[in-house]
């Protein structure tokens, strides 16, 4: 786990994040992703330069989450979802 | 190499288009821009829309067509749908894939990914409803969502292998029906989130740019918040088109039930020694007559309608007060009396309240 502590991404070229019915997606030309509204909070942070380790922390606070550390699992299950996705990619400086 | 154009109805909108090939002009005949179609988009302040492809794009999209060695026009016409597809969105059209028909004078759509039975659906519904049923576009239909309320299907130039439907056609769409194939039949009403990913997938543009799938999301959303979509798994015999006709006419049902109308502001329903008027004020007389005569009943159901009654309630009073038995002669003289008060204009129109659970 602490390997991906440090890690930052961005969104994939093409990638829109957009609601229908209420419901928040990813879409890009050929894939479409429902998220939920956790999920939409990470990406919302995920592409502004913050590491995974400062994203927990910011969403532990926005939840009253007293553990950031009990968010990494999610982060890191939602990250692997979209690098498989190709909708997100590691930034490197 | 000379290029040549027209003038296509796509929806409402005029889209000028620009050939590469001369050739391709022949696929979109029938489909031109009529006179009355140019006045209405005119008064509608559609203004034209000019799509044109380059030989890059041609080639590009060439996927589109599925093999290597289709003469140039035929890719062009295939092309052009894609570019028209993106263009329109932001007229808020949009061109579909899917079966369009009109029955019960609403547009229904059978779609799902090509070769799925979309075509074999529709001729089910050809045999068993005959005259009843009128295609609109047999694979590429435009949606109309430009007008307040409702969204409408529009005939278009794309209308695949089999050349099903007929040109310069609107009509209010009904719904949506997802097809499976399946080793039985069932139909059911789809939530919005398992159906939002797969009527995403079938709508007709590049998406080359955010806004594009924006706007297209934009369009699915008042899709979905507009009408029902079923999901029919199906082994592709005319039992399933019966099954979802009768999933249909139980939602009819329930959508007349939803039914309410709005009355002309100005008309009063006075009383004068026993009569019953309904008196249009000076404004309500460019549209009615000054005063109409209606009688007891006629005014029992005037004074439901502006409670915001729908049918059944309103049924239900008249039966109550006259202690009539017979619900399906109430429900047909109190139907002939609101279709005469529309005629009249004292009806302005009519709003289908949302289901409850409508998305």
């Amino acid at each position: 786990m602490t390997g991906i502590m440090n890690e930052k991404y961005k969104a994939a070229p093409g990638v829109v994040y957009t609601a229908v019915c209420g419901h928040a997606y990813l879409v890009t030309p050929e894939d479409i992703l429902e998220i939920n509204e956790t999920s939409a909070f990470f990406w919302q942070y995920l592409g502004t330069g913050i590491t995974v380790k400062e994203l927990a922390e910011k969403a532990a606070a926005s939840y009253a989450i007293g553990d950031a550390s009990a968010l990494l699992a999610d982060i890191r299950y939602f990250v692997d979802a979209l690098l498989s996705r190709h909708m997100l990619v590691r930034y490197t400086a | 190499m000379e290029t040549s154009g027209c003038l296509v109805n796509c929806g409402g909108v005029p889209v000028h288009i620009t050939f590469l090939h001369p050739g391709t002009a022949k696929y979109f005949r029938g489909c031109l821009m009529q006179e009355s179609d140019c006045d209405a988009a005119a008064c509608a302040g559609s203004e034209e829309l000019h799509v044109q492809c380059t030989g890059d794009f041609l080639e590009e999209n060439r996927w589109l067509v599925g093999c290597q060695d289709v003469p140039g026009e035929i890719l062009e016409f295939h092309a052009l749908m894609l570019a028209a597809g993106s263009r329109l969105l932001a007229r808020r059209r949009a061109v579909f894939h899917g079966a369009a028909f009109c029955w019960r004078d609403l547009a229904w759509i059978l779609t799902a990914p090509s070769g799925t039975g979309k075509t074999t659906q529709l001729v089910h519904w050809i045999h068993t409803q005959g005259r009843d049923v009128r295609t609109i576009n047999g694979d590429k239909p435009i949606l109309d969502c430009s007008s307040e309320g409702s969204v409408y299907v529009c005939s278009s130039p794309w209308r695949g292998k089999e050349r099903y439907g007929h040109p310069h056609m609107r009509v209010e769409l009904g719904g949506i029906i997802f097809l499976r194939q399946g080793s039985t039949n069932t139909i059911r009403r789809m939530e919005a989130e398992e159906a939002v990913p797969l009527l995403f997938a079938e709508f007709i543009s590049s998406r080359e740019s955010a806004e594009e799938i924006r706007q297209q999301a934009d369009q699915l959303d008042r899709v979905m918040r507009t009408v029902p979509v079923w999901e029919l798994v199906n082994v592709g015999d005319e039992e399933s088109a019966l099954l979802t006709q009768k999933a249909i006419g139980e939602y009819l049902q329930s959508r007349q039930d939803r039914q309410i109308w709005h009355l002309r502001q100005g008309v009063t329903l006075v009383t004068a020694a026993g009569v019953y008027l309904l008196a249009a004020d000076r404004s309500a007389q460019r549209a009615c007559d000054s005063v109409c005569r209606i009688n007891e009943t006629g005014a029992l159901i005037w004074n439901m309608l502006q409670k915001g009654a729908a049918l059944p309630a309103i049924v239900s009073a008249v039966q109550q007060q006259y202690q009539a038995a017979d619900a399906r002669a109430v429900e047909a003289d109190v139907k002939n009396f609101i279709a005469a008060l529309r005629r009249k204009g004292y009806i302005t129109r009519d709003v289908i309240m949302p289901e409850r659970s409508m998305y």
